[in-house]
């Protein structure tokens, strides 16, 4: 058997499944955007497409943050532990749920599913498993502090940007994660603040080649500067590798020059370019989990016709791939993109989807 | 990078659409698929090679599911050509267009100057096109990009080498051919521009009209992929030979100087072409590639200027200079080779193990029965035979034996011998002992049989005669040959199988006694005798001489389950018995087992008594129902008076038995017709053989006053035929005695 992970085509949001060898599954966000009362909606189904794959509880499911695009409609899917209205039978369990420490403190919050989230992730936390926490700030140990919780004993429960996730290792379960994001750095006489940030991992699979999965949540040019800078202070570059990336985003002008669109192209910061171009390696594959890319320039949301014409140069630098998440295979019927991973690197599945008529959708209705 | 793309080596004119239905067709699947993007359309203008005109060209992009690291360089991109016949009469040609597409397997090997031809189908276009479908042609041809990329296309059990497509006829080569041996050929068939070569280690009689030289050549070990293309000529094979470190062109101009004498005669190349899987695999593969030229040995010298005639007489040309001569212009033509069949070809095609150690046999009876299981099992290569029959081959024989009217009038087993061994190049699969088992006419004939027996590990018995297995049951020679005994029933509907286990604790006279027992008891079978005497065809004018009326596919289906169950069970321990059935109506075969009991011997004067713990069961529990009275009833089996053995099999109690608690009447009722229906569904061998009654609890078996007087007035009536009188007592648990009674002369 081979490790897989595969992206889903919900439109502008994200959602990937990773599913080991050995028979564990990792889920890094839900966002199930599809409107069931309008056929014509091309997005997936997101619980019936995981549910075909996934039988029993995930082993991780961590959400990079708690926006909309990360998080849409979980709350109707996961089985909860904080509140008995989540427990039915079918809600599929979570054994570890990863959070960014943001998602315990931000207040205000606009999204109702954002404040059930930050629930779980508090009872969890009081309860000290199941639950990890990316970075420590200080305003959280403050939190712990009014909550009564001794740091000491919930420390176990976070995790370090600069660190491997704990549990993870290549050689027991074939997989680790680096962290990246989000982090709080003192370099080059600079203090780095970036502790409000989303989760950004690097996978790697323990396969011949190393295959590595570069999860780039929604960062912005800014917080991959930063974060190249870090990594480079610390001669981690390597931790950058990526073959396969999952694009920040939705190809978003804004994570490859927050300043600066571009007419037709965005040209990259100096360290998003050696991002891309110098670290993904030959024949590596970036996924766009987005809409299909627009005719034009210039809209608002993205995707972004200049990012995709700066992420199509970078496709043709080292025979890579740009693939669109919508877009895949066809406009006209996307499907799940999966990618699996063996001795022979990783394969991105190509099937006609012509050649499936039969099982992809119910026949029309007999008269 | 830009990839680099190359052209069909064909006239084709640009166009805008296909005509074609297949290519309309395959046009719109390409169409269709999200993997797939149309580059251009064409037409062939100009007939080239195995093309015509208006054939069409489609050629297309398609990204075929590739891996990061593909084992084969696959390209996430490769450009595609599809020709398709007009004609409609071919499967699809298709082209990998990328200059550097990479030379892998499952490629057809082309003309050179056409890109790589991918070999989509093993199957031939006629089967294809049944179940045809443009869309799974394009998937297939991604398919087969993808399993090439992963290196999966090729199984490891398959032909390293391209499929070659355009042979210009076969040559059979002895299946252990060594590098650079001698070999003579001729060719023994040209039809339709074919050409079919035999070869042999001994010279042929000069009765063919072409005469081949064979010219061994062996070349340097190369990984494979040695085929890229078919040659067609000299030049084009000298290329070829090259990666083998083989100079054609010297080689030929040799060849010619040393054969001038049989100038008439053509030449044959036989290529030795050592290979590796890849660089670093050690084991080779050895492949052998032959090559006849067309015209004779004179007409290619004088072609390449290296002889010329003078004075009428054919002389080497002064200042003959290879590297001017043209070897374009001589005709090479690829022929097939192929190896002779063999034992193990055989056991590999017919999908047959050889049991671990190879069974040495002794076959009696070589009949239809016989020769046809022989053949099955010569035909995978089963087994090591020693065949014994005195018969001869006579025209009525035809309509069931397996050999044919060439063989009419000679021994069946040198016949048949003959052919198994030439059929798997083995002289030492068979050998025919044309002697009779039970007396043989001379004491060479003797000590050879003698000798072959010793050396025999089991008898077959297909005699389908009551003489020879009870010949191997009491001869000292065959004293530890394990029996095994099969004959068909007059109307030949069934078949049966009498196996004795391997230490023979149960002899196979014994379990062809329990197969009668069987036909009385088992409905299935009581039918088994019934035939219509009028079916008998008299052969030949004496009143021996007849043969039945059996149709020869019930005969080739019981010769195929007797084979098919001697290579599945002949390696097992016990001993097995069944009845096969062929039920013409449902076409099938039914099986019948016998159940193979306790068998139990007792010595008495001369005589042995044979018994088994089925019929004292029977025995027993028909005493048990009547106690407190004596019970009784007769006792049927069989006389071997030759052997001096008395089978007791069955019992028959008569209707009108007079019984109480101590003593008993034998009655007569339904006796008479009970066994005449025994004599009859056993064709005459189960009879009456003697009596039985019981003896109440509290008793001994031992014979009563009354009953020595039955036995005596038993004996004298047994007397009568010169056969001894049995009376069997049964008692309580079981226990029984028998009272054995004989004249005194």
């Amino acid at each position: 058997m081979a490790n897989t992970v595969t992206c889903y085509p919900l439109g502008n949001a994200d959602t990937t499944l990773i599913e080991l060898n050995n028979g564990q599954v990792v889920l890094f966000d839900y966002a199930n955007m599809r409107c069931e009362d309008d056929k014509d909606d091309k997005r997936c189904d997101l619980p019936k497409e995981l549910n075909k794959v996934v039988e029993n509880d995930y082993d991780v499911v961590a959400f990079t943050h708690g926006d909309r695009d990360h998080i849409n409609g979980f709350s109707e899917y996961f089985y909860l532990e904080h509140a008995k209205k989540y427990q039915s039978d079918e809600r599929k369990k979570i054994n570890d749920l990863w959070v960014p420490a943001a998602v315990i403190l931000e207040t205000a919050l606009d999204n109702p599913e954002a404040d059930v989230l930050k629930a779980e992730a508090i009872y969890r936390l009081k309860n000290k498993k199941r639950v990890k926490i990316f970075s420590k700030p200080d305003k959280l140990k403050d939190w712990l502090k009014k909550e009564g919780i001794k740091f000491e004993d919930v420390s176990h429960l976070f995790v370090n940007a600069g660190t491997l996730v704990p549990g993870w290792t290549l050689g027991g379960n074939g997989i680790e994660f680096f962290v990246h994001s989000p982090f709080s750095e003192h370099i080059d006489d600079k203090d780095i603040e970036r502790n409000e940030a989303c989760i950004i991992v690097q996978a790697v699979f323990n396969n011949t080649h190393k295959t590595a999965l570069l999860m780039g949540a929604d960062a912005d040019s800014d917080l991959l500067d930063s974060i190249v800078d870090v990594t480079k202070f610390y001669k981690r570059e390597n931790r950058l590798e990526w073959d396969i990336c999952n694009l920040p985003h939705h190809s978003s002008y804004k994570s490859i020059n927050a300043l600066e669109r571009g007419k037709t192209k965005t040209t990259p910061t100096k360290n998003v370019k050696w991002l891309f171009e110098e670290k993904g390696r030959a024949k590596a594959i970036m996924i766009s989990p987005s809409w299909e890319i627009p005719a034009n320039y210039g809209e608002v949301q993205p995707p972004h016709k200049e990012a995709a014409n700066y992420y199509g140069d970078v496709a043709t630098l080292k025979d890579r791939e740009y693939k669109i998440t919508m877009e895949h295979p066809s406009k006209e019927y996307p499907k799940p993109l999966k990618i699996v991973i063996d001795e022979d690197g990783f394969t991105l599945e190509k099937i006609n989807p012509a050649m499936a008529f039969i099982t992809n959708k119910p026949a029309p209705k007999a008269g | 990078m830009d990839t680099e793309y190359c052209n069909v080596p064909l006239e084709i004119e640009d166009a805008d659409n296909v005509e074609l239905p297949r290519a309309k067709t395959v046009l719109a699947a390409i169409q269709r698929s999200p993997y797939c993007t149309i580059v251009k359309l064409g037409r062939v203008t100009q007939d080239k090679d195995i093309f015509k005109q208006n054939d069409e060209v489609v050629i297309f992009d398609t990204e075929a599911e590739v891996p990061q690291y593909p084992k084969n360089d696959v390209r996430k991109n490769e450009r595609i050509a599809v020709i398709f016949p007009h004609e409609d009469n071919a499967t699809p040609w298709v082209f990998a267009l990328r200059k550097d597409f990479p030379e892998v397997v499952h490629q057809n090997s082309f003309f050179s100057g056409y890109p790589r031809s991918l070999c989509i189908y093993e199957k031939l276009f006629d089967e294809l096109k049944i179940s045809w479908s443009s869309a799974v042609f394009i998937e297939d041809i991604r398919s087969w990009l993808k399993l090439t990329a992963k290196g999966k296309l090729h199984q490891d059990d398959q032909q390293l080498e391209p499929f070659v497509l355009f042979n210009s006829g076969d040559i059979i080569l002895p299946h252990d051919i060594k590098p650079n041996e001698k070999l003579y050929a001729f060719v023994t068939e040209q039809k339709s521009k074919r050409v079919s070569v035999l070869t042999s280690r001994s010279p042929f009689n000069a009765t063919s009209k072409i005469n081949l030289k064979v010219i061994p050549l062996s070349g340097e070990t190369q990984t494979h992929g040695i085929i890229k293309f078919t040659p067609r000529n000299c030049e084009d094979l000298n290329s070829f030979l090259q990666g083998a470190k083989i100079d054609f062109k010297e080689e030929l101009i040799k060849a010619l100087r040393n054969n001038r004498s049989n100038s008439n005669e053509r030449l044959v190349f036989l290529i030795t072409l050592p290979k590796k899987r890849t660089e670093t695999s050690l084991e080779t593969v050895t492949e052998i590639h032959a090559y006849i030229l067309f015209e004779s040995i004179q007409q290619i010298g004088i072609k390449l200027g290296l002889w010329g005639f003078f004075d009428n007489k054919l002389v080497e040309i002064v200042g003959f200079d290879i590297t001017k001569a043209n070897f374009k212009e001589i005709n090479a033509g690829l022929i097939k080779p192929h190896f002779s069949f063999n034992k193990e070809l055989a056991s590999l095609l017919n999908n047959s193990l050889q049991t671990p150690t190879i069974v040495n046999i002794l076959a009696v009876g070589l009949g239809s029965l016989g020769s046809q299981v022989f053949m099955n099992l010569a035909r995978s290569g089963w087994g090591k035979w020693n065949l014994v029959d005195d018969d001869i081959l006579l025209p009525h024989n035809l309509a069931r034996h397996s050999l044919f009217s060439n063989f009419v009038l000679s021994s069946k087993v040198e016949a048949l011998s003959l052919l198994a061994n030439d059929m798997l190049s083995d002289e030492t699969f068979s050998f025919p002992l044309y002697t009779n088992l039970l007396r043989q006419a001379s004491e060479e004939e003797t000590k050879l049989l003698d000798e072959k027996i010793k050396g025999s590990d089991i008898v077959f018995d297909f005699s389908a005669t009551i003489s020879v297995p009870r010949y191997l049951c009491n001869n000292p020679k065959f004293l530890k040959k394990r029996v095994l005994s099969s004959f068909l029933n007059p109307a030949g509907d069934c078949c049966v199988i009498l196996l004795e286990d391997k230490s023979k604790k149960i002899s196979v006279d014994v379990i062809e006694m329990l197969f009668y027992r069987e036909l009385l008891n088992n409905v299935v079978l009581k039918d088994y005798f019934a035939y219509n005497e009028a079916g008998s065809i008299r052969y030949s004018t004496s009143c021996k001489d007849v043969s039945s009326q059996i149709p020869q596919d019930h005969l080739a289906i019981h010769a195929a389950s007797l084979s098919n169950f001697i290579k599945k069970n002949i390696s097992k321990t016990e001993a097995y018995a069944s009845v096969l059935k062929y039920n013409s109506e449902s076409l099938t075969l039914d099986k019948q087992e016998i159940k193979i009991p306790t068998v139990l011997r007792y010595k008495i004067s001369d005589w042995e008594i044979i018994i088994d713990n089925i019929l004292v069961e029977k025995i027993y529990s028909l005493r048990k129902a009547k106690l407190p009275k004596e019970t009784g009833g007769i006792l049927i089996g069989a006389w071997d008076v030759e052997y001096k053995r008395i089978y007791i099999l069955d019992t028959i109690i008569p209707a009108d038995n007079s019984e109480y608690p101590t003593f008993f009447y034998r009655g007569i009722g339904g006796l008479k017709e009970e066994l005449q229906k025994a004599n009859k569904a056993t064709a005459g061998t189960l009879k009456y053989v003697g009596e039985w009654h019981s003896h109440p609890d509290n008793c001994t078996t031992n014979p009563s006053g009354d009953d020595l007087t039955l036995l005596s007035w038993l004996t004298e009536n047994m007397s009568l035929e010169n056969l001894p009188a049995i009376m069997l007592i049964m008692g309580e648990k079981k226990k029984y005695s028998f009272c054995f009674g004989k004249t005194i002369e």
